[in-house]
């Protein structure tokens, strides 16, 4: 199932999470906490991890159609790549740069676009789908059942595949899975 | 205190973190934080705990977990105001 998070650093690093100690016990757990403290560079680490718990969220709530929470303790990471929550497991890719962090779920072979603004958004996903012929067909648009959930509705045989959309500050990430196209 | 002085500073508390003067304009018990006010989940953690500070209360995981519209933050803080 899928899900997936994006930070922008240039936002996220104002924040200067690492030196609010109630925040920190609120979000992460202790070993999550020393894996924080065991970096140089703390901010990016605590982002990063953040990141992983909301992309094993998203993912988790979408497979079970669970309510909505605000529960960050309840996921743990267990590694750079693992969120556990219950006995669910989650794995989780990260691709960090000096500019953004990105997480997604990879239990789906995942196909993942990266936008530097809003701006005709779902037009310009649209456009990269087609030119790298995702979709065996190129009519197709961007739907969201009543959950707010957004899926590509391929027009020709009313096929939906759902993606995963994250946004943070400049940037909006998108992941869809590559199965059943 | 009264359900407006309640509402009231709740306003102001999500205020720098709402992303959306639309949901702020119609702030009501049924705004949601994250769908009206486009408030960033990671914010989310902030308002509760600047909720903490101004009402002098502690908001555990559980209340935290359902926290979701201006209406369920109103009727954590009123019972942590009841029985702190």
């Amino acid at each position: 199932m899928i899900g997936n998070d994006i930070i922008d650093l240039s936002i996220a690093r104002l924040e200067n999470k690492t030196n609010n100690p109630r925040y920190c016990k609120k979000v992460f757990t202790g070993k999550e906490r020393d894996i924080i403290e065991a970096e140089s560079d703390k901010e990016k680490m605590l982002w990063t991890l953040w990141a992983m718990k909301e992309t094993a969220y998203k993912a988790h709530q979408r497979r079970f159609n669970l309510a909505r929470k605000i529960n960050p303790l309840d996921y743990e990471c267990d590694s750079e790549s693992i969120v556990n929550i219950g006995e669910w497991k989650y794995k989780v890719e990260v691709d960090r740069n000096e500019h953004y962090i990105h997480c997604s779920t990879t239990q789906d072979n995942l196909q993942s676009y990266i936008y530097p603004s809003l701006e005709f958004l779902f037009e310009n996903f649209l456009t990269d789908l087609r030119e790298q012929n995702i979709f065996r067909h190129d009519e197709i648009g961007v739907v969201k059942n009543r959950y707010g959930i957004p899926s590509i509705l391929d027009k020709t045989n009313s096929e939906t595949i759902p993606f995963s959309l994250s946004h943070h500050g400049k940037f909006t990430a998108i992941v869809i899975p590559l199965i059943n196209c | 205190m009264s359900e407006k002085e309640i509402m009231d500073r709740l306003k102001s508390i999500v205020k720098p973190y709402a992303q959306r003067q639309e949901g702020l304009d119609n702030f009501e018990e049924s705004t949601d934080f994250i769908n009206d006010l486009e408030i960033n989940s990671a914010n989310l953690v902030d308002v509760v705990l600047d909720v903490e500070d101004e009402f002098n209360i502690e908001i555990d995981n559980d209340s935290m977990e359902g926290m979701l519209t201006v209406g369920d933050a109103k009727s954590i803080i009123q019972n942590k105001l009841k029985h702190p």
